[in-house]
């Protein structure tokens, strides 16, 4: 099975280091962030990938960005401190008109990541401050804060909801997962992962949300399993020296289960459960595809599309972003 | 449990990496080198000291550098924290060490630190406070106080302070933000600046309106120098150190500072363990004298006001009331719509169906951000935000449940039970109207010329100070 490189955006239009794309739910544009402080919009138009909108605000490099279920919303986390909220407020859907609408102060430090919950309306960050917020997203675009968790005792690198529970996952500096939930009226730490030996640069659920994959600065790949009777999540999978180098991105795609992976060594991997050869305590995945030289530097990140199966986008440290096809 | 564990979450939320000032403090200290000169090598030994070796071999370990709680307080890197920054300045050692000098020693003592006691202890509010007079008593200390005292003071200058806002006699914004819990003015001091100050109250907190009292009054009638007196303060709250250590409340002229050093209330077991005290068992010295005393002798009760934080918002509503609009509501309860969380309510006074003001109060460091966000977009799009008082405090539950007080030993679910004991021990009280304090309103007349005077701003308020941000920190790359 190989990887075809079906688009390329590097036309000096993006930053020299891409930290973060995301695809709108629709599937046809790509957000992409970078340490230009910029976020910016592409669209596809026949078959070349165009700059529809840049937006501008941020004062300090953008980390990642999240769009809300609907599509209406992208959020952005930046070094510069604040999460900023972007409308579409364009009166035809197809369009892109992105218009400022709020931006949420409070963290102490770098925001580091920004996700929406499955429902749209809240919304987590985190932060080198160690602490974890989660806002509720009300009329006229206003945020109240529901709680602020600390629990981490190093920089929080990533947060990821479940897929349709309201339960958050995080990653840190400090070398471990953590799960949060409310709890009549506080967000509680429920459980903590340890596994990885290093910094967990990225985590992502499966579509039903009984499994989570984390990899790390360790190099290796951890997948999580819950464990309903125990009410626990297990180490069910260990692939270590999965790269050579940190492995800095992963994403489980909702539609067909493949994950696919970013690292440090330039590389991109697809994974797949290995069915016949898991039980129910352990689990088999296995690399179907090491794609060396995705990249000319680190792979920041990689996202599969929300509504094409097997198509996914890339970026890193060489200032573009590519989009790949999986031939099966 | 260390120092650390002790403060607010919101100051240790505040910190850049609560991490020791010895390993990242970015504040400038001067070591001093033998051999200005000279090469020399600096070599770390296995017990993290470090060790200058010059040229002919010899080895000098090197002086530690010290960060006073003043540096932490005037510095944004971090709010530190350390806990040998704060032994140096106020601890139990602290606290031994100079009640043994030849100071008039007055321990003023906190209703919540009072009735975190007698939860602990299961006694009454009086029992503990006649027991500790007893203890300190044999400790050399002359006079033990009750910050519901200096309360009362507090309060009536904040409402006279929000009648003056409100009619705008004064030239500082609604909403007034209480300005009583130490941990929140760190926090706006260091990370709001000039969009939130003017909004806070510029009354002291009963603290730091004790100290004044203590240094400057209550010496006059003993016949004493204010530096002539060692204040000690016993505090539901660990920000309370940081508080008594502002040079806001520190008189050149007197070289001493208004309170001389805080303890919170689980020090104050400490000291019990130190001193081998069986508290329980310790005898009662009864009350002789009621001055600086909320004390009912008739009853044998104390006498505070409604609400474990200081009552702020209460009073200072019915009193606004009255004061603006001639409403008495003295007797009446207020109804509080409560918001998502227990720790955010809020109450509107209605006078023919009108609205006439809102008030909030916001505990934990969540309802201070939304509060805060709030005010930050009513600034920019020039609209009311909505309150015009709110009573905020850095931690959940209030001060009953501060940072100082003594914990259950059942862990988190265990302490909201705990805690509301120590609030039914709070309530153990009579109450009273700050306006009916006779004590005070003699001091009013006598040497405050009245409520939110000239003489009252000068003795009773203070001053706050934007921390500029280092923006270093913002360099990271990853």
């Amino acid at each position: 099975m190989p990887l075809e490189l079906i688009g390329s955006i590097s036309d000096g239009l993006c930053p020299e280091r891409i930290w973060h794309v995301a695809w709108h739910p629709s599937g046809d544009i790509l957000a992409s962030c970078g340490n230009d402080k910029q976020i910016q919009i592409w669209a596809k138009e026949q078959n070349k990938w165009v700059l529809a909108q840049s937006l501008e605000g941020h004062e300090q490099t953008v980390r990642r960005i999240a769009w809300s279920p609907n599509g209406k919303y992208l959020a952005a986390a930046s070094f510069d401190v604040t999460t900023s909220i972007w409308e579409n407020t364009s009166s035809d859907p197809q369009d892109i008109e992105f218009t400022h609408v709020s931006s949420l102060e409070g963290h102490n430090y770098e925001v580091k990541s920004v996700a929406w919950d499955s429902t749209g309306t809240l919304l987590a960050t985190c932060s080198r401050d160690k602490s974890i917020w989660i806002w509720e997203m009300q009329e006229d675009n206003e945020f109240e804060c529901l709680s602020i968790n600390s629990g981490h005792s190093q920089d929080i690198k990533c947060v990821a909801w479940h897929p349709t529970l309201e339960l958050l996952a995080s990653g840190s500096y400090d070398d471990t997962i953590k799960f949060w939930k409310d709890i009549d009226g506080d967000w509680e730490c429920l459980y903590t992962l340890s596994g990885h030996t290093s910094t967990v640069w990225d985590i992502s659920f499966n579509s039903t949300g009984d499994r989570l994959v984390s990899c790390s600065d360790d190099r290796s790949l951890l997948f999580w399993k819950y464990f309903e009777g125990a009410d626990k999540w297990k180490n069910v999978c260990k692939l270590v020296d999965h790269s050579s180098r940190p492995i800095f991105s992963i994403d489980w795609s909702h539609l067909n289960d493949k994950i696919c992976t970013g690292s440090g060594d330039d590389s991109i991997s697809i994974l797949e459960q290995d069915k016949s050869a898991s039980t129910a305590d352990s689990e088999q995945y296995k690399v179907t595809i090491k794609h060396e030289k995705a990249h000319n530097s680190d792979v920041n990140c990689t996202r599969w599309n929300p509504k094409y199966p097997n198509i996914f986008a890339s970026c890193g440290d060489d200032g573009t972003i590519k989009i790949w096809k999986v031939i099966e | 449990m260390s120092g650390e564990d002790k403060f607010s979450s919101i100051l240790k939320l505040t910190d850049l990496d609560y991490i020791n000032p010895s390993q990242i403090c970015i504040k400038p200290v001067e070591i001093e080198k033998t051999k200005p000169n000279g090469t020399s090598k600096i070599k770390i030994e296995n017990d993290g000291s470090y060790v200058e070796v010059s040229e002919d071999g010899t080895e000098k370990t090197l002086e530690k550098a010290t960060i006073t709680l003043n540096d932490c307080l005037a510095c944004s890197g971090c709010i530190t924290s350390a806990e040998s920054v704060l032994i140096t300045a106020q601890s139990v050692q602290e606290f031994l060490t100079n009640i043994n000098g030849t100071k008039t020693i007055v321990v003023t003592l906190s209703p919540q630190s009072r009735a975190s006691l007698s939860n602990h202890f299961k006694l009454s509010p009086i029992s503990v406070y006649k027991k500790l007079s007893t203890f300190f008593n044999q400790l050399g200390i002359n006079y033990l106080f009750d910050s519901s005292f200096s309360r009362d003071f507090s309060l009536l200058e904040s409402a006279n302070e929000f009648v003056a806002r409100y009619k705008k006699t004064i030239d500082l914004p609604l909403p007034m933000l209480a300005s009583a819990c130490p941990g929140w003015i760190c926090y706006a001091e260091k990370t709001h600046g000039d969009y939130i100050l003017p909004y806070i109250s510029t009354t002291k907190s009963p603290q730091q309106i004790m100290g004044t009292l203590v240094k400057y009054y209550f010496s006059e009638k003993i016949n004493k120098k204010p530096s002539d007196i060692y204040h000690v303060t016993i505090m539901p709250c660990y920000d309370k150190k940081l508080e008594a250590s502002r040079n806001d409340f520190y008189s050149d002229i007197f070289n001493t500072k208004d309170v001389d050093c805080v303890l919170s209330t689980s020090e104050i077991l400490d000291l019990f363990k130190d001193k081998e005290i069986d508290f329980n068992n310790l005898a009662e010295t009864e009350i002789r004298d009621e001055t600086f005393l909320n004390y009912d002798r008739a009853n044998d009760k104390f006498i505070g006001v409604q609400g474990s934080s200081g009552g702020y918002l209460e009073f200072i509503y019915k009193y606004a009331a009255k004061e603006l609009f001639n409403l008495d509501i003295q007797n009446k309860d207020i109804e509080y719509k409560v918001g998502r969380n227990s720790d955010f309510k809020e109450t509107s006074l209605m006078v023919n169906g009108e609205k006439i003001f809102t008030f909030a109060l916001a505990y934990g460091f969540r309802n201070i951000q939304n509060i805060v966000r709030k005010i930050k977009i009513s600034t920019s799009t020039n609209k009311h935000c909505g309150y015009d008082f709110v009573e905020v405090m850095a931690c959940p539950s209030g001060c009953i449940n501060g940072g100082g007080q003594i914990k259950s030993e059942g862990g988190i679910k265990d302490n909201k039970a705990f805690t509301q004991d120590s609030e039914n021990y709070y309530n153990d009280q009579l109450m009273r109207d700050p306006q009916n304090n006779l004590v005070v309103k003699e001091i009013y007349n006598s040497w405050l010329n009245g409520y939110f005077s000239q003489d009252s701003n000068t003795k009773l308020h203070t001053e706050y100070h934007r921390i500029e941000k280092s923006t270093n920190a913002l360099n990271i790359k990853w």
